[in-house]
């Protein structure tokens, strides 16, 4: 942080586990021995080797913890706060740094510029957390309870301090922390609902100045404060987008690793074997975080010490003998369990794969067989459905985890819409081929729609971006065949949203209802499978031969 | 960056966005919270 200097050698912070010296190799002057070594000389273990380099361990594993941490975000960019142009505005990590009793000052609390006792703190909340604007819009999580920390710190040290805490709202619910907050506030800490546009300084004293609009009693507050202290938020770790490559994992919106499921798998990665543990996942204190750790060695016991495992029986495999080494299918797979060379057939592996079908949606030479929800099987399930008054109904393709749930959560709440729809499950919307939907169409539906996942919440990492992909490629295919594209339609429902259901279901039976019998008979015509040039070249020769 | 165009198929509501390649946007009609969102490289013709 520049607060002090330290030695060549040195352990990285008190705690620092395990407590080992490390050797700063950019001042060391030990690779010269003859110009220092002392350390070496003093090391009764021998523990020190200057000529040890760098070197790449290879350890083949059974699973994968992805503990990588985080970061602390840098509030240089928020220049209304003056973090880079006033002394006396500090971090919070800075902050720790300067109360700490190993710290730069000892333990003695002073601000920067005078190097004298502040008897006025400022804390500012949510520096770089909660705040769109700069691209950070989730909660950071800790930083409340470590500024009620802070102030209880101070309030315990120096107890003629008046300390002043602007905040959006104070996030105090985990065990005893809303007792924490009591604490602070009796022992004389305000908290200003409302964050200040800016800070000023003084240049004479060094004071700087906040004017921050009061929420609660709806009057401007100005104060006049000897040092203020930013409480930075945590953003993820610069060395997150290096790992989600090595072991492909995604991440959520906000930057961090998405796990498997949000409420049922929080501690598993999407790509099996792989576990997660404290921030990278997500923000979290250490008490979470520790649970977080003890729940993924659980999990990677579990799985180690099991023997053998278990895999869904729906994966998807590849004939080699129709696999045409094209490699869509490789570059698609969520999971990178699909092995493919230029040159060379594609093959799945099994245990890796997770059944979701984009593959076998995407794969246009019928290789890919996905078990269990086969071309066939789907195909015949179209045209089961809409054998007998199709022009009745409204067809409908939802996915297994999210929207075919939205409908059932729309029946147990006791829902209404129209009974027009006919839903086909499949494991995800990416499993959807535009040859099923054209199929539907030639089989007289009026209006089709492919329902999935929301974005955050796809069970295949993102597989489900592929249906839009798909989606977007048959409107120009239909635009193209004169059929009117908004016949067919695309929603993410998710397994709590019965009520979008309803809503999507009414939405469609009036569009269905707009239909006319000429539009249908024009689709079944007009999106008849083209037959393959060959084919015709060849039916075509059979019959000059026989005339 | 770039310039794309948005139509909503349920509504027919219509606009445009910056987009950046790898975008990954769920995207939603801001009309009518539909999900059905075509998009065009060019601004389409309007539909009549
Ligand atoms: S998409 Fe089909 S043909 Fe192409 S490599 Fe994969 S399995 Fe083979
Ligand atoms: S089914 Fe999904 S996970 Fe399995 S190989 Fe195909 S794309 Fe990959
Ligand atoms: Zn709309």
């Amino acid at each position: 942080m520049g607060l002090s200097s330290r030695k060549a050698i040195y352990i990285p912070f008190p705690q620092a586990v395990p407590s080992a010296y490390t050797l700063d190799m950019e001042n060391c002057l030990g690779n010269n021995p003859i110009a220092c070594g002392k350390c070496q000389d003093v090391c009764e273990q021998d523990a020190i080797d200057y000529d040890d380099q760098d070197e790449l361990i290879v350890r083949e594993v059974g699973a994968v913890v992805v503990a990588i941490g985080l970061d602390v975000y840098d509030p240089t960019e928020m220049d209304e706060y003056g973090y880079t142009r006033f002394e006396n505005v500090i971090t919070s990590m800075e902050f720790e740094r300067l109360i700490c009793a190993g710290g730069p000052t000892d333990g003695h609390f002073v601000r920067p510029s005078d190097v004298t006792r502040p008897k006025r703190i400022g804390f500012i909340q949510c520096v770089g957390s909660r705040n769109p604007a700069i691209g950070r819009p989730y909660c950071s999580n800790i930083c409340c309870m470590n500024t009620i920390k802070d102030t209880l710190l101070l309030a315990d040290h120096y107890p003629d301090t008046g300390n002043v805490v602007s905040y959006q709202d104070i996030r105090a619910f985990g065990k005893s922390f809303e007792d924490m907050f009591q604490r602070s506030k009796e022992m004389g800490v305000r908290y200003v609902r409302g964050l200040p546009g800016d800070i000023e300084e003084d240049p004479e004293t060094g004071n700087l100045i906040i004017t921050v609009e009061n929420t609660t009693s709806g009057k401007l507050e100005r104060h006049e404060l000897d040092m203020v202290v930013l409480s930075v938020g945590v953003i993820p770790p610069k060395d997150l987008k290096k790992i989600s490559g090595l072991l492909t994992l995604s991440k959520t919106s906000d930057g961090f690793f998405m796990e498997s499921h949000p409420k049922l798998k929080p501690v598993d990665a999407p790509t099996k074997g792989v576990y997660f543990a404290g921030f990278c996942e997500s923000p979290k204190d250490i008490k979470e975080s520790v649970c977080q750790s003890g729940a993924a060695a659980s999990k990677v016991g579990a799985l180690l010490n099991a023997g053998e495992i278990h895999i869904e029986a729906i994966t998807s495999v590849i004939d080699p003998d129709l696999c045409t080494e094209c490699g869509i299918c490789a570059g698609l797979c969520p999971y990178s369990a699909i092995v493919w060379e230029k040159g060379q057939k594609a093959e799945v592996i099994e245990a890796a794969c997770a059944g979701c079908g984009c593959c076998g949606a995407a794969c246009k030479f019928g290789a890919i067989t996905m078990r269990h929800f086969t071309d066939d099987q789907l195909v015949a399930q179209v045209q089961a459905v809409l054998e007998h008054e199709p022009d009745e109904k409204v067809f409908v393709f939802a996915c297994n985890w999210c929207s075919y749930a939205g409908g059932d959560m729309a029946g147990i709440s006791r829902l209404e819409y129209p009974a027009s729809n006919r839903v086909i499950r499949t494991m995800c919307s990416a499993r959807v081929s535009e040859e099923m939907v054209l199929e539907a169409f030639r089989a007289g539906a009026p209006v089709v729609l492919v329902s999935g996942c929301h974005y955050a919440d796809c069970h295949y990492i993102n597989a489900n971006r592929q249906t839009v992909v798909r989606v977007q490629r048959l409107w120009n295919k239909l635009e193209k065949a004169g059929v009117r594209p908004e016949r067919l339609q695309l929603e993410w429902i998710s397994a709590a949203e019965g009520q979008k259901f309803a809503k999507v279901m009414k939405e469609m039976e009036v569009l269905r209802a707009t239909v006319t019998p000429e539009e249908i008979a024009h689709a079944r015509e007009a999106l008849k499978p083209k037959p393959k040039k060959e084919k015709v070249k060849k039916e075509a020769k059979a019959e000059s031969v026989t005339s | 960056m770039a310039i794309a165009y948005f139509r909503c198929m349920m509504c027919g509501h219509e606009w445009e966005d910056e987009v950046e390649r790898g975008d990954d946007v769920e995207r939603t009609c801001t009309k009518c919270r539909s999900n059905s969102i075509r998009q065009f490289k060019s601004k389409p013709e309007p539909k009549e």
